[in-house]
């Protein structure tokens, strides 16, 4: 069973992306609504695009085309890849679901939760067993952290209501800035 | 003229100021190390306090503090855990992560420091005697001598990237085309969005620079799973030696004068200025195959253009009353809140305040080293902590960095999107400063090309040889560099692969 | 290891984990306490290029007004897509008076009918807190350039369309809408070159890339006084600048060329909320030093209360529904 090699597969991804965009062009870019001259309007939305797009065929064909031309389409495991411990991929697309979850819900589950989640689950997943370390370094880190933020540098951090006002008196005791 | 000149020397000279300043560098190295937290966003937290103080002398030296301290801030993150903290540093991750890897991450940290202080005093220094001929030539840069230089640039970042050229053009392409997504820049038509009012703000810079950057790093951590309790590096190593900083001055200095001529072109920014600056160290350097792997001449180059630009950026703020970008707006707002009025005026009234922030600027350099020096213990124990605490760390780093840059929830979705895009790209060995540097510049080349267009009008072959020559001439000229600099480039790899006994491919 | 005298295995670790996130999960069945308005900073987005004079007249308010309101104002810029971007931030945001935006009236009025927008209604999203002041526009151009009077410049029009070139600080904007009042009722023809605001279409007409360009006093204060810069008509009935033509006097409609400035909330933002900005910006009109640095801006203070201008902008918007359409429609 041939696998492509790495780049060629991104290539051939990134090729395939540029045509559609090139093909659904006119659905994918609005266009103005009150025809205006080129007196008025400088250049119309689609041209740059258009221009890029053509760039990226070319140059992704090109060189899926020179790949096939050295022969060095396929995969060839002639090099030892280090993969890590056998469970890695199983790791890892463990990570991309919890970073994608977090990502989702970090303006619903607030910041404090959503940083002790994420961390505590990567603190794991890059092979922490210490109950004690992941605990400590999930709920005061991400604690300090907003204290800072919100505090000393007046930003705005998403955070579940509750939590927000349990700490906002907590947080005004500190010496201000 | 001159008389304003020793009488800002006056001015300057004051224990307060200096007091003010380092203040105002020390917060801004600490903001700028926090990812995500741009250099703009911190002034705007800090212009009320430099309007406090009352004295335009001292609060507006605290605030240029502020932002050089920034910059500076900025490389911490990007030596230490390959992530940039903002466009300028993106230069510097290439080989400040491969130091740090090496164990040298205080080597690098303190190139980066010195670089930034040298090149930002001759740059500051330059501006200060040169400010009105600079004045004129900013005046001279239109939108279509910016277009031509930035695609100057996009070309030459194509085809010093690491890798075969062409692949540095796929991700060149690829990045631009991530710029077009959201509303263009002209009718404000909405741009590959499906619809969705997200996309119609398009992509954020910061969560992109994040995910490309940083997330693969933590990605290969998780792969390896390593329970033994390893650690980015188990030492942090020596200091700098005066050996080797002598030997990258010539970076310095070199980098310096890009980046002091990046500065006087309005619109180009730190971004372009650390990139050209780091593929101009690589170029002229007899090896530059070992660039990439942790050569501190790369973060010399990179670090001393990105801070060569403040200086001119200030004439047309200084001179016009015109502010360039976010900061120089935000000192434009502190200016008038003290009761300056930026313009044609500013040097003939209050020339002596002019001069004396200037000459402020100045003598700040000196003080960022000593500040800077003192802190660099504190960052570099970073690396020394296991890795199984600091990825975690990192991790809420650049969710909690992604997040402040813009108080935008979807840039998080962005994160982790092309997170997963730099995870592939380094799979398929494609190398991601491309794709970022198209980001960048692929927005502003084509409002410039935009304006270009509708200065030329219908006869634009007479606009493009007599009003314009000098982009006609970048342009005619871009091809010619584009192929020596691509010939020069694929001649060292394929010496450097030969050497290893590898397949020439 | 033990934790409490029992054998705490791998999945017991875990179900702790579990147990402390779920706890997270009570705070929002707590109800809400209420807070003093405003406990922490305002953010006001604002649209516009930097050093614009929208721009410019907002860092002035916004540095005295927190002295009414007890916590700073603090500038978000959000520049980009002829505000588009600012305004659809501002509409996203929670409306619970902690995120303003400070906008312009062609981009509160008009823009509903130039640009296709299925996110947002200015006029169903936002409400008005107050309108800071209006501004009146300017024809400029350079002192040491070909143009004397307005006559000059028209005939120069109409000698060459299209070729006359002029700077604008986005479609749609301040810059543009007087642009395409004068072409339209005067029969010109100019062509526009787009700029990042007014900063920077001023800078263009410096450097000579242009013929004219239009500017808000603010923007061109400095200029006038060093002499670089000549106007060559102001908007409005009334001449406001001595032997300098009014736009009425060379054939516009007495209200083109007329920016409002307007400060806008969510329109969900709670009453009382609201309440307490307004009379902090009613306050704020008798400050002393505000009305003194405003008029070294060279800008006015015409407040009028937000509750007063919305009607405003109800009339005012549907006058531009028709003067677009007018376009449309050539």
């Amino acid at each position: 069973m041939y696998r492509p090699r790495a780049d060629v597969t991104f290539a051939a991804v990134v090729l395939v992306l540029a045509v559609l965009a090139l093909i659904f062009g006119s659905w994918l870019i609005a266009q103005p609504l009150i025809p205006l001259g080129p007196d008025i309007l400088a250049m119309s939305p689609s041209v740059f695009p258009t221009l890029v797009l053509v760039g990226t065929t070319i140059v992704s064909f090109i060189f899926l085309a020179s790949q096939v031309r050295r022969g060095t389409l396929w995969y060839t495991p002639d090099r030892e890849e280090d993969t890590g411990r056998p469970d890695a991929l199983y790791r890892q697309g463990l990570f991309v679901v919890i970073t994608v979850t977090c990502a989702l819900l970090l303006t619903s589950l607030g910041f404090l939760s959503t940083m002790f989640l994420l961390m505590a689950s990567t603190s794991i997943l890059v092979g922490n067993r210490s109950l004690v370390q992941i605990l400590t370094l999930s709920l005061v880190l991400p604690l300090c952290f907003y204290t800072a933020v919100t505090h000393v540098l007046r930003t705005e951090l998403p955070e579940a209501d509750f939590i927000e006002r349990t700490l906002a008196p907590l947080v005004q005791l500190l010496p201000s800035v | 003229m001159i008389e304003a000149l020793l009488a800002g020397v006056d001015v300057a000279l004051r224990i307060d100021t200096f007091i003010w300043i380092s203040g105002g560098l020390l917060l801004g190295m600490l903001m700028g190390a926090l990812p995500g937290f741009t250099t703009s966003m911190g002034m705007s937290v800090l212009v009320p306090i430099s309007f406090l103080v009352g004295d335009p002398l001292i609060g507006i030296p605290f605030l240029i503090g502020v932002y050089k301290g920034g910059i500076y801030g900025g490389s911490v993150p990007a030596i230490l855990i390959s992530m940039p903290g903002t466009g300028a540093s993106i230069a510097t991750v290439f080989d400040g992560h491969a130091l740090t890897k090496k164990g040298k991450s205080r080597k690098a940290l303190e190139m980066s420091l010195f670089a930034s202080a040298i090149s930002d005093f001759f740059s500051d220094v330059f501006t200060l005697v040169m400010i009105i001929p600079v004045a004129a030539v900013v005046l001279g840069f239109g939108p279509p001598e910016i277009a031509a230089v930035m695609l100057l640039s996009l070309v030459i970042i194509a085809v010093t990237a690491t890798g075969p050229v062409l692949k540095g053009l796929i991700m060149l392409c690829l990045g631009v085309w991530v710029g077009f997504v959201g509303a263009d820049p002209f009718s404000a038509m909405a741009r590959y969005t499906f619809g969705t009012s997200e996309l119609y703000d398009g992509f954020h810079l910061i969560p992109i620079l994040i995910g490309l950057f940083a997330l693969p790093e933590i990605f290969n951590a998780v792969k390896e799973g390593d329970v033994s309790g390893a650690r980015v590096a188990t030492f942090v190593g020596e200091r700098l030696r005066l050996a080797e900083l002598r030997r990258s001055l010539k970076t310095i200095f070199r980098s310096t004068f890009i980046g002091t001529g990046i500065g006087v072109v309005p619109g180009l920014g730190q971004p372009i200025a650390a990139m050209m600056g780091y593929i101009a160290a690589k170029n002229s350097s007899s090896h530059p195959e070992t660039f990439g792997s942790g050569e501190l001449d790369g973060v010399a180059g990179a670090e001393a253009a990105n801070n060569a630009v403040n200086g001119p950026t200030m004439v047309p703020l200084l001179t016009l009353g015109i502010p360039g970008d976010a900061v120089t707006a935000l000192l434009l707002g502190a200016f008038m809140m003290q009761g300056l009025r930026p313009g044609p005026t500013l040097l003939t009234s209050s020339g002596d305040i002019v001069f004396g922030i200037l000459i402020a600027m100045v003598l700040a350099n000196v003080l960022f080293v000593m500040i800077g020096y003192m802190t660099i213990p504190f960052f570099t124990r970073v690396v020394t902590i296991k890795k199984s605490l600091l990825i975690p760390v990192t991790i809420m780093l650049a969710f909690s960095g992604t997040y402040l840059a813009r108080g935008n929830a979807f840039d998080i979705v962005t994160l982790i999107g092309f997170g997963l895009i730099g995870i592939a790209a380094r799979q398929a060995k494609f190398d991601v400063a491309p794709m970022v540097m198209g980001f960048i510049l692929g927005r502003e080349l084509e409002y410039t090309f935009g304006q270009t267009l509708a200065l030329a009008g219908d006869d634009w072959i007479r606009f493009a040889l007599t009003e314009r020559f000098g982009m006609t001439a970048v342009v005619l000229a871009t091809p010619i560099i584009g192929l020596l600099l691509g010939r020069r480039m694929a001649y060292f790899r394929t010496r450097a692969l030969k050497r290893d006994g590898e397949d020439v491919s | 290891m033990k934790i409490l005298g029992l054998q705490v295995t791998w999945m017991t670790k875990i179900g702790y984990l579990a147990v402390l996130f779920a706890l997270t999960w009570v705070g929002p069945l707590v109800p809400d306490a209420l807070a003093q308005y405003p406990d922490k900073p305002i953010t006001l987005i604002t649209p516009f290029g930097a050093g614009g004079s929208s721009d410019l007249t907002a860092r002035v308010f916004t540095t005295y007004l927190s002295e009414y309101l007890g916590q700073p104002m603090l500038i978000k810029l959000v520049p980009g897509q002829a505000g588009q971007k600012g305004t659809l931030e501002a509409t996203q945001a929670a409306p619970d008076g902690y995120t303003l935006i400070f906008n312009d009236n062609y981009r509160d009025q008009l823009h509903q009918y130039t640009f296709r927008n299925d996110y947002y209604d200015t006029l169903e999203d936002l409400v008005a807190v107050a309108r800071i002041n209006y501004g009146q526009i300017a024809i400029i151009v350079r002192s040491d350039g070909p143009y004397q009077t307005w006559a000059d410049l028209e005939a120069d029009a109409r000698v060459r369309p299209g070729k006359v070139l002029l700077s604008h600080s986005g479609l749609w904007a301040a810059l543009f809408v007087p642009a395409q009042q004068i072409m339209r009722a005067l029969n010109l023809r100019f062509r526009m070159v787009p700029y990042r605001g007014g900063g920077p279409a001023k800078a263009a007409l410096m450097a000579g890339d242009v013929a004219f360009s239009m500017a808000f006093p603010a923007t061109i204060a400095a200029d006038i006084e060093a002499d670089a810069v000549r106007v060559l008509a102001t908007a409005g009935p009334e001449r406001t600048i001595e032997g300098v033509p009014s736009f009425v006097e060379i054939g516009l409609p007495p209200n083109a060329g007329y920016i409002h400035r307007i400060v806008l909330a969510p329109r969900g933002i709670p009453e009382d909320r609201l309440v307490i900005l307004r009379k902090a910006f009613g306050q704020l009109q008798a400050n002393e030093d505000y009305q003194f640095a405003m008029r070294q801006l060279g800008e006015n203070t015409a407040y009028l209360d937000g509750a007063e201008y919305e009607g405003d902008r109800i009339e005012s918007s549907l006058e531009f529904r028709n003067f677009v359409k007018a376009i449309a429609d050539q």
